[in-house]
């Protein structure tokens, strides 16, 4: 980060590399669909490079990047139209999704997810798929340790009684 | 039935936080409880099932996407300046998400809001003959005037309303409805279009070489004139129906020359156009539906694609003789 901001222009690619993954699939998690999630992905980075300047050390980088993915995809899900498509209804892989054994497990993940309310998502999408502790979590989302926890745990349980639903 | 307390040890199990001592309770309440037993049974199979689920690897298209968007950081620009910019682009985005064609400027980007603004251009004009163009450079500190593009000497003749090329325009039928059409003429009418004449960066803007350069090159002609672009314009604001069309016009090869013609790429650094992109008067335009109904009619990519349009709009002149001669049309 410091070598962007003295001009070293290779610096961004790197950054970019670092996190892109990361937080795409953050997005992808939040909003379920992939251009959606490259959407928000890269309107992270253009907002992080343009606030660089503004980024305060004494915090980490990666609750800095991922507040604002978090944050990207909570207003893009308020910006959704309350039209749902059929790939969203049925848990439809995006384009370019292989078919093997991942994608029984992605729509039932889909669909799952789906179920939660956003700010409960983020918390289940920081834990399972960015492996953020609770005290991570709660930096990123800036709230309590103890609220990470209730967010989390009504989360999971939602989760369940709704997997064993779709089983049933 | 489990209480909170036991139900609390067991998701902690499941995240592995448990103390030793911790994890023992929990494997005595399971030995003893079958309701524990089937709920950290459930609770794992959730978290095996998001294992499984695993990473997605981002679109290689996505990183590119984001590197062309980012401004090349420069070690002499002033501190001040950097972050006026930052705060500028800043303002543009969130202004931007909040317009009509929200979803179109952002997954277009610079690329497509540079195509939007020479559609723009087309329908506005240069500016008015006679007036000074401002230049942001003289009221930001640090910010360096474009650098002009010069055209050949107008002549009398080039302004005159019997002007060939303006009259063989008009004598085209689909140019005619164009300008006679209630879009067409509301976008005329409106303060944003009148304001936006007055943008000293959008003013500033029209006359860089940068500009005429990419008006004049061959990708944006076969861009103007492809399939692609045209159903980009005529789509809906809906995901789908631009996702689609977006996607056609990333395939074009014109549109990939495109991106990659230095002028094209100076045209998106020039701090003057991000700044006009930033106008209120200019989004307000972008985002007004009779300005997109105009856009998108085919008529107008009829014209966009013709070289004899293209000539009109890069002259001043000429330009104005055709908004004059499609305000007469329309009385």
């Amino acid at each position: 980060m410091g070598r962007y901001l003295n001009g070293h222009s290779d610096a961004a690619a790197a950054l970019v590399d670092r996190y892109q993954q990361r937080l795409f699939n953050v997005a992808l998690r939040m909003l379920g669909n992939m251009q959606d999630a490259e959407d928000v992905t890269q309107t992270v980075f253009q907002n992080a490079f343009l606030k660089l300047d503004t980024y305060d050390p004494k915090y980490k980088f990666f609750s800095w990047i991922y507040r604002m993915a978090v944050n990207e995809s909570l207003n893009a899900i308020k910006r959704r139209q309350p039209t749902v498509t059929l790939e969203d209804e049925l848990g439809i892989p995006a384009p370019g999704a292989t078919a093997d054994h991942k994608t029984e497990a992605e729509i039932r993940v889909g669909m799952a997810l789906r179920a939660l309310k956003p700010d409960d998502r983020a918390v289940v999408v920081l834990k399972h798929f960015a492996s953020f502790s609770y005290q991570e979590i709660a930096q990123v989302l800036e709230i309590p340790v103890q609220t990470v926890k209730s967010r989390l745990f009504t989360a999971r349980e939602r989760l369940r009684l709704t997997l064993r639903e779709h089983v049933e | 039935m489990l209480n909170t307390d036991q139900i609390e040890l067991i998701q902690r199990e499941i995240d592995g936080v448990n103390t030793p001592e911790d994890s023992a309770r929990v494997r005595a309440l399971v030995a003893a409880d079958p309701e524990a037993q089937a709920l950290l049974a459930e609770l794992r199979e959730v978290g095996q099932l998001f294992e499984r689920v695993g990473e997605r690897a981002p679109p290689p298209r996505l990183k590119r996407a984001i590197l062309a968007a980012l401004q090349t950081p420069h070690v002499e620009m002033p501190q001040s300046i950097s972050r006026w910019f930052a705060v500028l682009l800043q303002s543009t985005t969130e202004r931007l998400e909040e317009m009509v064609m929200t979803k179109k400027a952002i997954l277009i980007g610079a690329t497509a809001v540079a195509i939007v603004i020479a559609g723009a251009y087309v329908v506005t004009g240069y500016p008015r003959l006679g007036g000074a163009a401002g230049t942001i450079g003289d009221s930001i500190s640090g910010v360096q005037p474009a650098a002009r593009y010069h055209g050949r000497a107008l002549t009398q003749g080039d302004v005159t309303l019997d002007n060939p090329q303006i009259a063989a325009l008009f004598q085209n039928h689909d140019v005619l409805n164009l300008v006679k059409s209630d879009a067409f003429r509301e976008v005329m009418k409106s303060d944003a279009f009148h304001m936006l004449q007055q943008n000293g960066a959008f003013r500033e803007i029209l006359s860089t070489q940068a500009f005429h350069m990419v008006m004049q090159g061959d990708a944006y002609r076969e861009i103007m004139k492809s399939d692609a672009y045209r159903e980009v314009m005529k789509s809906d604001p809906s995901r789908e129906a631009q996702s689609h069309a977006w996607r056609e016009l990333q395939a074009n090869a014109a549109f990939q020359a495109l991106q990659s013609n230095p002028s094209f790429q100076a045209l998106q650094a020039n701090q003057t156009f991000r700044a006009m992109q930033s106008d209120a008067s200019f989004q307000a335009l972008m985002a007004s539906n009779s300005f997109q109904s105009v856009m998108a009619k085919d008529a107008m990519h009829v014209l966009q694609a013709s070289q004899l349009f293209r000539d009109v709009a890069q002259n001043a002149q000429l330009s104005q003789a055709f908004l004059s001669e499609a305000n007469r049309f329309q009385q």
